[in-house]
């Protein structure tokens, strides 16, 4: 510390040098107040935190010591600063403004200096304090030596031991007036600590007993600050955030299977069978309208329009293969829906699907029916005083697999490919008066309709032939195509 | 001009004491008000000396709107996000508001890579960090239900707040070729939320 003069004249006191000594001791005690506002509210349970970022600014700085009293049984009153345990970082003290309740009765807060509300609200359990007295600055140095920055943190350093040097000078110097002797407190006492101000000299033990004790409460404090003020930091977090959603739907069926059997048909030919030569079509609709294929002139095969379903599918040659149901008995319907699979190049044409009055052989009696024209096209057509059809425009030998559904009901005939509308008429609301027809599948008679195929044979792969007995819904029609994946 | 006496040393060593204690009281009491008062007006601060900002290149769109799909779909897609705060931060990313419905999500597997490269537009050009970058690879119900804050947010994407870094996010999906039939018309739907919070 401060070189002491062991000649035989000491120096006298100067005003200036005690304007310097008096400065630099109000600085230290300055300081040692502060330090006591930090740290003292420790003693009656206060929470002093060191503010560690700036996210609060202008009302809080980096450096400051905010110190927060117990919230006790009270309420946050809405807009006061609270330290509360930071959702996002378990181990961490975090000191946000409460702006507002959520719905779920959590505490939203929000740094002043964010543009957004905090996105973890926190339940009031979670808050340790109300912030309540500031003391700026004095933990700066702790800030730096967190960050490591050495340079202000040496800078300050120095100014402090400079600052120090200066409040314990002087006491080897004498005074102007002699009157009284020398202070033997000068020379017998040792410095108890390089950190604090030397007592002044004094003539009494009593003086130099307190102001012994006002320095080792000032260590105490400074020691105290220093312990607190590392020991919690209260983070004031800068936050930001950028957003996009996702949303994802499967369509409405995963299988084809699951969405024929969602829909209620009243006949359905899977036509799973693994025998090209049986002569027994199941019926999954589950009424045991159990078909007849004709004995050959089929082929069965493992392709498929359903990628996700299991089974299988039937090739007709175009010259002998067929499938028909069971009769069914009384007035054909007049609102239903009929839906086929197919995959052809033929260029021959033939029946889909339709009903017919014989079960084997050609009809004299056949309409409400599916079929492919010479050049591809697809035609639905109901009898009703003299052939009505609606077409498709482009063609559908094309070699890969399209669902065609037919619709009749009260809103007219509609016709639909892979799922949408491809051409209706309103006029036509029903179809000839038969009574016990047949389901008739790629082969019957189309003899006089419009653009007749030169075979009444279909020759392609068909499958998952449906009759339903309501009119399918274009949502429906859509849902069914789409379930093929 | 005479020294000073040992009188006048002495009292001017009391004064300090009060003045000081006086000048702390005074300083603390005026910060405190500015500092905790609720009548203070509590304005956004461009006072600020640094600060956190993150934005992405999806110019408002969803990362995926996908309303169509069946059991065997797949895809990805990628999104860039940029930190061009001045502070280090750390990046998390998290969930909200997830909903489904008929508990499509658990037949959604989910895979969140970070890299470089690529953008929302399109993912060419996308390379996975070389090691640490696979965020999350599981179910889609795993995924919005475990990040969900940011302290349970995926990501180890620490900027430096030296300038403007950009790192990009491919979210792939795959919908189960076994989903049941239970799962129709299911969906799926949740946000997406990175927060960069200073460190």
């Amino acid at each position: 510390m401060t070189a002491r003069a062991t000649g035989t004249a000491p120096r006298l006191w100067t005003w200036r040098h005690l304007v310097a000594v008096t400065l630099a001791r109000s600085l230290l005690a300055g300081l040692i107040g502060l330090a006591a506002w930090g740290a003292l509210p420790a003693a009656i349970g206060w929470h002093p935190t060191t503010v560690s970022s700036g996210s609060m600014m202008p009302r809080l700085h980096v450096g400051d010591v905010a110190v927060s009293r117990p919230l006790g049984d009270h309420v946050p009153p809405l807009s006061s600063v609270l330290l509360f345990h930071d959702p996002d970082h378990p181990d961490r003290l975090r000191m946000h403004r409460f702006v507002r309740v959520d719905d779920d009765g959590l505490l939203v807060t929000r740094g002043d200096a964010n543009n957004a509300d905090d996105s973890s609200p926190v339940p009031l359990s979670a808050v340790v304090g109300i912030g309540t007295l500031r003391v700026p600055w004095i933990a700066l140095p702790i800030t730096w030596l967190r960050e490591g920055r050495w340079l202000p943190l040496g800078l300050v350093g120095a100014g402090l031991v400079l600052t120090l040097a200066v409040a314990t000078s002087g006491r080897d110097r004498g005074f102007g007036d002699d009157d009284e002797p020398d202070d033997p407190g000068a020379g017998s006492t040792p410095p108890a600590s390089d950190d604090e101000a030397q007592p002044p000299p004094s003539t009494s033990a009593a003086w130099s007993g307190a102001h012994a004790g006002l320095r080792r409460l000032g260590v105490a404090l400074g020691a105290g600050l220093l312990v607190t003020a590392l020991a919690t930091t209260a983070d004031a977090k800068f936050v930001a955030t950028t957003t996009s959603t996702v949303s994802l739907g499967l369509s409405g069926y995963a299988t084809c299977a699951s969405a024929v059997a969602g829909l209620g048909p009243s006949i359905w030919y899977r036509m799973d069978e693994t025998s090209s030569t049986t002569t027994s079509a199941a019926d999954g609709s589950g009424n045991n309208r159990t078909g007849v294929y004709g004995s050959a002139g089929k082929t069965t095969t493992t392709a498929k329009p359903c990628a996700q379903d299991t089974g299988r599918a039937m090739t007709f040659d175009g010259s002998s293969g067929y499938l028909s149901s069971p009769q069914i008995t009384g007035a054909l319907p007049n609102t239903f829906s009929l839906a086929i699979w197919f995959r052809t190049t033929t260029a021959t044409g033939g029946k889909l699907i339709g009903f017919g009055n014989q079960q084997t052989g050609a009809s004299g009696i056949y309409d409400r029916h599916l079929y492919m024209t010479n050049s591809g096209q697809v035609v639905f057509g109901v009898y009703t005083g003299g052939v009505k059809t609606v077409a498709t425009t482009r063609a559908y030998n094309d070699g890969a697999w399209h669902l065609g559904v037919a619709t009749l009901s009260s809103a007219g005939m509609r016709l639909y490919l892979d799922g949408a509308l491809i051409a209706s008429d309103t006029s036509t609301t029903a179809g000839e008066g038969v009574t016990n027809g047949y389901l008739r599948i790629a082969y019957d008679n189309i003899d006089n309709w419009t653009s007749t195929p030169s075979s009444r044979f279909f020759a392609g792969t068909l499958d998952d032939a449906a009759l339903f007995p309501t009119a399918l819904t274009a949502a429906q029609v859509s849902a069914l195509y789409a379930s093929a994946g | 001009m005479k020294s000073p006496s040992r009188r006048a040393l002495r009292l001017s060593h009391w004064l300090v004491w009060p003045l000081a204690a006086l000048a702390t009281c005074a300083v603390v009491g005026q910060a405190s008000y500015s500092a905790f008062s609720a009548k203070v007006s509590n304005t956004g601060s461009t006072l600020a000396a640094g600060t956190v900002v993150l934005s992405d290149d999806d110019s408002g769109s969803a990362l995926l709107s996908l309303s169509n799909l069946k059991p065997g779909s797949s895809g990805s897609r990628c999104i860039a996000v940029t930190s061009s705060g001045s502070l280090p931060s750390a990046v998390k990313l998290y969930t909200t508001d997830a909903a489904t419905t008929r508990s499509l999500s658990s037949y959604v597997s989910w895979t969140v890579t970070q890299g470089t490269g690529g953008s929302y537009s399109s993912c060419s050009g996308f390379t996975a960090l070389s090691s640490g970058s696979s965020l999350y690879s599981g179910t889609l119900a795993g995924f919005t239900s475990g990040a969900t804050t940011y302290a349970s947010g995926l990501g180890s994407w620490s900027p430096s707040g030296n300038g403007s870094e950009t790192r990009t996010f491919q979210f792939a999906y795959t919908v189960s070729s076994t989903t049941p039939d239970s799962a129709q018309g299911g969906t799926s739907s949740f946000g997406l939320t990175w927060e960069a919070q200073n460190s």
